[in-house]
């Protein structure tokens, strides 16, 4: 899940600003950096600009002005520990603010309400992007669709069902397979469990982080919620009214699961937060 | 076996209208019965049933007759629709140009231009089809059209984050998007074409060699043959119905794939 050469991808937004035809500011003045192969929770109050600086960065929405660039990191083959990033025999290559992805199928998105093709079945929706990018020759298209439909934990009768007959944790496990299908380099997740019970989400959340532990990539995560920033980032970044307010490294180690909740330092962490949101929404 | 479900439902759908329609006979029966109707005015159902009996081969043929026009003239219109619609849906500005007139063939009274289209095209069955298609097409155009241009935001968002190209977003995305369109429209031009196909009917008169539905009503109208005049009604209501129900089968079967319920 690295990038189109194996690399993993840095991202920059430098003084990005997003304002609509309305006249009403997304995102302004936004300058920062998603570390390569990190996975970062944005994170603030609703309307803040989460979603509309993950479409921003997904080329979805075109910036007012500023950019958004990325840049592949060369490393060698053990550079990267599980569940921590280690850059010590990785390179930065030079940013690029060009079209990206550069390879189709670098970049996947998983919307917040799972987005299938409602006529298509839970295979054929893994298949689209695989379709859509040619990457694949249709003969291989069957491996690649049953690795990520187990990947998410769907059993083999789920397969052939249109998303009408899914639940919806399996809608969205779904389109995580869909966007996982192309092992992309960058993948963007807008508040994906957000429509999801307690118990379902945590779960997701879990597999997830299983998934990434698996085949790191640079992942975005918008979500409102506290706990499952937490439990999933290395990094918050938090917004309101459309800037960035705050960044905060997550001291929880790797690997994480829902027991995490039970330990002083998430409470410690939860806290801190929740007062940081406090303050940035005050 | 989803086929046969379909089945189901549209017969047990049929049981309360089948009620309904033997309570109006009886209603008539009785109301003929007792009000002394002269039958050139309103003849029995008996004597309706008579005159079907009496006049069967000529329905039969006419019914046929009809049925093909109408048809042929929908599927044209489909055909003719359709495709519009999907140049619509790939150059707005043709859509701009071209979509009022599209509104403004539909505003025309198809009564009007009927003895303008038989001057063009003579008194012959092409001409009748040529009404029927007419009438039929807008609803075509329109539903599908709205089909083909209104899209799931995050579905045609995801469709540009994979670089598809225009062709595949319009077999992939457009035109699966469009069925349901296609269906209201073809549900609601059905009974167009029938209507479209009587008018023409009307206007071809009995002067020439053809002889559907519409044709026999004039022709017995002028006979004061009232009773075979209902008959060819009921026989033109008929095909309307089985027109429909034709559409719905259509997407209770061979579209049902692209009708899923709108949960993505």
């Amino acid at each position: 899940m690295h990038g189109p050469n194996g690399e993993l991808i840095r991202i920059n937004c430098h003084d990005l600003n997003v304002q609509f035809a309305d006249g009403s500011v997304g995102v302004s003045e936004l300058t920062t950096e998603f570390q390569p192969g990190e996975i970062t929770a944005i994170i603030g109050p609703s309307g803040c600009g989460k979603s509309t600086l993950l479409r921003a960065i997904a080329g979805l929405i075109p910036e007012s002005s500023g950019q958004v660039a990325f840049a592949p990191l060369q490393c060698s083959s053990a550079s990267f520990s599980s569940g921590s990033t280690s850059s010590g025999s990785c390179s930065s290559g030079s940013f690029s603010s060009g079209p990206f992805p550069a390879q189709r199928g670098d970049l996947a998105f998983v919307f917040q309400d799972a987005a299938l093709v409602p006529w298509r079945t839970a295979r054929e929706n893994v298949q689209l992007p695989l379709e859509l990018t040619n990457s694949h020759s249709v003969s291989e298209y069957r491996d690649a669709v049953t690795r990520q439909l187990r990947a998410v934990e769907l059993s083999v009768d789920q397969d052939d069902k249109q998303p009408m007959q899914l639940s919806g944790g399996m809608r969205m496990r779904v389109s995580i397979a869909r966007a996982l299908v192309t092992e992309p380099a960058v993948l963007l997740l807008d508040e994906p469990f957000a429509a999801l019970d307690e118990m379902l989400r945590t779960r997701l959340g879990e597999l997830l982080v299983a998934l990434w532990q698996q085949r790191q990539c640079t992942v975005l995560f918008v979500t409102h919620n506290i706990a499952e920033a937490i439990l999933l980032s290395h990094r918050l970044v938090i917004l309101s009214a459309g800037k960035l307010c705050a960044e905060l490294t997550n001291p929880l180690p790797f690997p994480r699961s829902a027991s995490l909740r039970t330990e002083p330092q998430f409470a410690q962490f939860y806290a801190e937060l929740a007062a940081k949101l406090v303050e940035v929404s005050a | 076996m989803k086929a046969q479900r379909s089945v189901h439902r549209l017969l047990s759908q049929a049981f309360p209208v089948v009620i309904v329609a033997a309570i109006a006979i009886t209603v008539w029966q009785v109301v003929v019965a007792l009000g002394e109707i002269e039958p050139i005015l309103l003849p029995s159902p008996f004597q309706v049933a008579n005159a079907v009996k009496q006049h069967n081969e000529a329905l039969q043929r006419g019914f046929f007759i009809t049925a093909t026009t109408a048809l042929t003239g929908l599927t044209l219109s489909v055909i003719i629709g359709g495709l519009t619609a999907v140049l619509f849906s790939q150059a707005r500005l043709l859509r701009s140009a071209l979509y009022p007139y599209a509104i403004f063939l539909q505003t025309v009274p198809i009564v009007a231009i009927a003895p303008l289209l038989i001057t063009w095209s003579g008194y012959q069955q092409r001409t009748v089809i040529l009404v029927a298609m007419i009438i039929s097409l807008f609803p075509i155009v329109s539903n599908v059209t709205e089909g083909l241009t209104t899209l799931d935001v995050n579905l045609r968002d995801m469709f540009r984050l994979y670089g598809a190209t225009r062709w595949s977003l319009l077999l992939k995305l457009r035109i699966p998007s469009a069925v349901r369109g296609l269906v209201q429209g073809i549900r609601i031009s059905s009974g167009l074409a029938v209507i479209g196909a009587i008018v023409g009917e009307f206007f071809v008169g009995n002067g020439s060699s053809y002889d559907g539905l519409g044709t026999l009503m004039t022709g017995w109208q002028a006979q004061q043959k009232t009773a075979a005049l209902i008959a060819a009604v009921l026989a033109s209501t008929l095909l309307g119905v089985l027109m429909f129900w034709m559409v719905n089968l259509l997407a209770a079967t061979v579209l049902s794939k692209w009708l899923p319920k709108n949960v993505c």
